[in-house]
């Protein structure tokens, strides 16, 4: 296991490099640069943009812009924001732990709604209540996020004129006001995820149900609760491990609606931020963390279900 | 377990939300209607001009100025009885973070640099006259030197390393030398192109000497962005950008700034006026998402908004009016007279006859209602409630071709004018749109596109995102695309910027020699009157030439809370003299 850690984590560097490259010839590969975006309506000449472009080095041969960023990010500094001038890896520090929580409360959230549900829908197939959870399931996976943030602010604010608070607040400074603010978004981006969720443990339920070694463990008279959940659930969490995991990654870039209406400083609108204006120090880095964090869970993954599923062998 | 208690599990978890839900505050308390209902709305006057007077009038007296300017809005109203209040917290909003707050080098007029920074001169927002501020009088010594007598007592705020020391001239000198600056970060040294030389004749007076008369200048002393900074400051940190760079003479402090939250500022407790600012502090929270900032305004969230800071639609005024009728609003003009901006240089629109059919079919006035909801106002090149002055009336310009309804007889001359062209059987304009620019009215493009339809114009509209609409627009490579322009409030900029040959945002590519003889002229004229007729001779020069289909004059509403008084939002200065607002709670 430990060779396989190793040779996993040896992966991420050429995995890393191909993403930073890509990054760093996309950004560019686009019309229109920060000089532009950071002037906008100002009285600008052609003379005074020229200027600027070669004060803050765009001017300089891409080859050359891509040997400097690289060097930097090798000596592990992630260099300023050329919007905000503030480090950026103080910005990631401050953004990343508001959507890692927001990330949290919704799987716990979805995993609060689509297992019970998943479960309900499988044990009783094709009945009334399998019906009723289904087109729920498929309501979660087709009414966007968006919508239903809306309609909570709408709801809230006219019919209970309560809103959650304007500002984001740590949870360890004020857990109230910290819950306040996102409970709503994290419980919005659950029900979003659940649908998918609902729908794999049904499935992968369905299917662990009609295993022989089901069968035999009826057949022994053994409690149907027993059967389920010692027998048929651990086996049927496997997969559904594997979505969590995945399902993390998209709340990261999936939350930047959530994060403009509910006003979070999260990631995902500060990636969607730095990419309106060009910022490509900033989207160059911000797109390397994350796609490290991708990594790094894909790895958890793995390394989870190898202990979940003693057939799984990492040699 | 059976399965139902697994069921049950979505239920608790909602339950739990409620629950946390109940611990927060209460709602805002049910506004009272202590502002009658009956408060003035803000009407445009035109203000005769006043004779320009060689010495200002005392320290602290509000004092004329040669230089007409905007009536917007009216103050708050008291009502009889009521007493200003010490205390409280002015709630706000920011819909983005500004990339810095540095008033000589942002271009957000959303950084927070009327709270902590003060301006030479400031304009009234009730009455549009420039008033002294820390330059308390001015006397103009010749046709192209001007002095500027500093006010005493004047302090800094008390931050090192400036330490709360007093204001003087020397730091006037310092600072207009600093907004001058060959830099292209200084975003605001073109106003001052006509200044030679600013020198300090003693602690309280200083010259400044220009190479020609110069009649903007007072104007561009009260930009709100031509502050007052301390040479030690700059010397120190650089950039005013962080929050304690950020040293001025202002009412209050800077006190926190988190990306992406909000901050909040801090009553300065040694400010120069004394018994104010009334209020302890203001704080802001960062609400991209429009629905939730009404939301925010119907449950008593924040307390007022204008401008970008929280200013909202004629739509969305109408929407919390429904649910908060005690609200109050205030309509400020935008300094962003909306156009179809044509790139003259190309085909077709380098023929004018083509570029006066469009100007002929247009309907503005369906334009208007459709888009802007009746809150707008026909305005010709320049905006008749931002320059009531100067602009050619509303009232004329409603009876002028192109300007007017649009009769029969306006479409059969555009059609007559295509075929002149060369396009009797029409013709087809791609035309470039992006959303989310606020000064991009893609609505109105989409509008204008079925007007044109009935003189035979096709217009397809491609959709750009903002850095790529940004480069295009550098690049020239555009067609025809709908634009607001942002400027100084000063007539001056509303022409040379947009229309001056060779301007940087001149992105059609006019060039008239008439024209620049023209904003040449009026840029000298320090008499008002004959000014005045220069800039109109100009306006109509520019609806004769069409180098943009001239549109409207968009309105934004300032929102207060019933509780809000001595706040008067203006153009420039979104929410007044910050000093005098108090809370009646």
């Amino acid at each position: 296991m430990r060779q396989y850690i190793a040779r996993r984590l040896l992966l991420f560097i050429p995995t890393l490099l191909i993403i930073g490259v890509f990054v760093f010839a996309v950004v560019r590969w686009f019309p229109g640069d920060i000089v532009l975006m950071l002037t906008r309506d100002a009285d600008f000449s052609a003379q005074d943009l020229a200027a600027e472009r070669a004060r803050l080095g765009l001017d300089k041969p891409i080859l050359e812009q891509f040997g400097v960023w690289t060097w930097s990010m090798l000596k592990g500094d992630l260099g300023k924001s050329l919007y905000s001038k503030r480090p950026i890896v103080d910005e990631m520090q401050q953004r990343f732990p508001v959507t890692v929580e927001l990330g949290v409360l919704a799987i716990l959230f979805s995993i609060i709604i689509s297992v019970p549900v998943g479960v309900i829908s499988a044990v009783r197939q094709d009945s009334l209540a399998d019906y009723i959870t289904r087109s729920f399931a498929i309501g979660a996976l087709s009414i966007p996020s968006f919508w239903f943030a809306t309609m909570a602010i709408l709801i809230l604010s006219l019919q209970f004129h309560w809103i959650p608070p304007l500002q984001f607040v740590p949870f360890f400074e004020s857990p109230s006001d910290n819950l306040q603010l996102m409970l709503i978004p994290g419980l919005i981006l659950g029900i979003n995820m659940s649908g998918t969720l609902m729908r794999m443990t049904r499935t992968t339920l369905l299917e662990v149900l009609r295993q022989d070694y089901i069968r035999t463990a009826r057949s022994k008279g053994i409690l149907e609760r027993v059967v389920l959940y010692r027998h048929a659930m651990k086996n049927a969490l496997i997969p559904i491990v594997a979505i969590l995991g995945l399902e993390m990654a998209h709340v990261i870039g999936g939350s930047v609606v959530l994060e403009t209406i509910f006003g979070l400083p999260g990631v995902g609108k500060f990636i969607f931020d730095v990419i309106l204006v060009r910022d490509y120090p900033a989207i160059q880095a911000a797109n390397l963390m994350l796609a490290l964090f991708v990594l790094c869970i894909n790895l958890l993954i793995d390394i989870t279900q190898a202990f979940l599923d003693p057939r799984i062998r990492y040699e | 377990m059976r399965l139902w208690t697994i069921a049950v599990l979505p239920g608790l978890a909602t339950a739990l939300i409620l629950l946390i839900a109940s611990c927060a505050p209460a709602a805002a308390p049910a506004p009272a209607p202590a502002a009658p209902s009956s408060a003035p709305p803000a009407a445009p006057t035109t203000r005769p001009p006043t004779p320009a007077p060689t010495v200002a009038a005392a320290p602290g007296a509000p004092t004329p100025t040669p230089i007409p300017t905007p009536i917007v809005a009216l103050p708050t109203p008291t009502p009889v009885g009521e007493t200003p209040k010490m205390g409280s917290i002015l709630r706000s909003m920011l819909p983005g973070e500004p990339s810095s707050n540095d008033p000589h080098t942002t271009i957000q007029i959303n950084a927070p640099v009327p709270f902590i920074y003060e301006s030479f001169l400031r304009q009234n927002p009730a009455s549009g006259i420039i008033e002294p501020h820390v330059v308390a009088r001015w006397e103009n010594i010749s046709e192209t030197e001007t002095i500027l007598h500093v006010r005493q007592g004047v302090r800094f705020q008390n931050r090192p390393p400036v330490n709360g020391r007093t204001m003087t001239a020397a730091d006037v000198v310092y600072s207009l030398q600093r907004i001058g600056t060959k830099d292209p970060r200084f975003l605001r040294r073109s106003q001052l192109v006509s200044v030679t030389k600013v020198e300090a004749l003693d602690d309280s007076r200083v010259k400044v000497t220009f190479k020609e008369p110069f009649a903007p200048f007072l104007t561009y002393l009260a930009d709100r962005f031509n502050a007052v900074v301390a040479k030690e400051a700059v010397e120190k940190f650089g950039n005013l950008d962080k929050v304690d760079d950020s040293i001025g003479t202002g009412p209050f402090l800077f006190e926190r700034a988190t990306p992406g939250v909000g901050g909040s500022l801090k009553r300065n407790p040694d400010y120069w006026q004394k018994g104010r600012p009334y209020l302890d502090g203001v704080t802001w929270s960062a609400i991209p998402d429009a629905g939730t900032l009404i939301a925010a305004y119907r449950t008593g969230r924040l307390d007022m908004g204008a401008e970008f800071w929280g200013g909202v639609s004629g739509e969305d005024k109408s929407a919390i009016q429904r649910t908060n009728p005690a609200i109050q609003f205030r309509p400020v003009p935008e300094v962003r007279p909306n156009v179809l901006n044509m790139n003259v240089t190309r085909k077709p629109f380098n023929d004018v006859r083509v570029r006066k059919a469009i100007h002929l079919a247009v309907d503005r006035q369906e334009i208007i209602q459709i888009v802007m909801g009746g809150s707008a106002q026909l305005s010709g090149p320049i905006g008749p409630r931002l320059f009531p002055f100067y602009a050619i009336p509303e009232a004329e310009l409603a009876k002028m071709p192109g300007f007017r309804p649009k009769t029969p007889q306006d479409l059969e001359d555009a059609k007559k004018l295509l075929a002149e062209a060369g396009y009797p059987n029409g013709l087809t304009i791609e035309a470039e749109g992006s959303r989310y620019i606020p000064w991009i009215n893609l609505q109105a493009m989409e509008l204008a596109k079925g007007q044109l339809k009935k003189i035979g114009v096709t217009i397809n509209i491609t959709l750009q995102d903002q850095a790529t609409w940004f480069a295009t627009e550098e690049k020239k490579d555009f067609n025809f695309r709908s634009r607001g322009f942002t400027t100084a409030v000063e007539v001056d900029a509303q022409l040379t910027v947009r229309h001056s040959c060779g301007a940087s945002r001149n992105f059609g590519g006019f060039c008239d020699q008439e024209m620049e003889k023209l904003i040449a002229e009026q840029r000298r004229t320090l008499d008002p009157e004959k000014r005045k007729a220069i800039v109109l001779k100009a306006q109509h020069l520019l609806v004769d030439k069409v180098p943009q289909i001239f549109l409207f004059e968009p309105n934004r509403y300032a929102v207060m809370q019933p509780w809000v008084r001595g706040a008067v939002p203006g153009v420039g200065l979104a929410f007044g003299y910050v000093e005098n607002i108090w809370f009646a709670k």
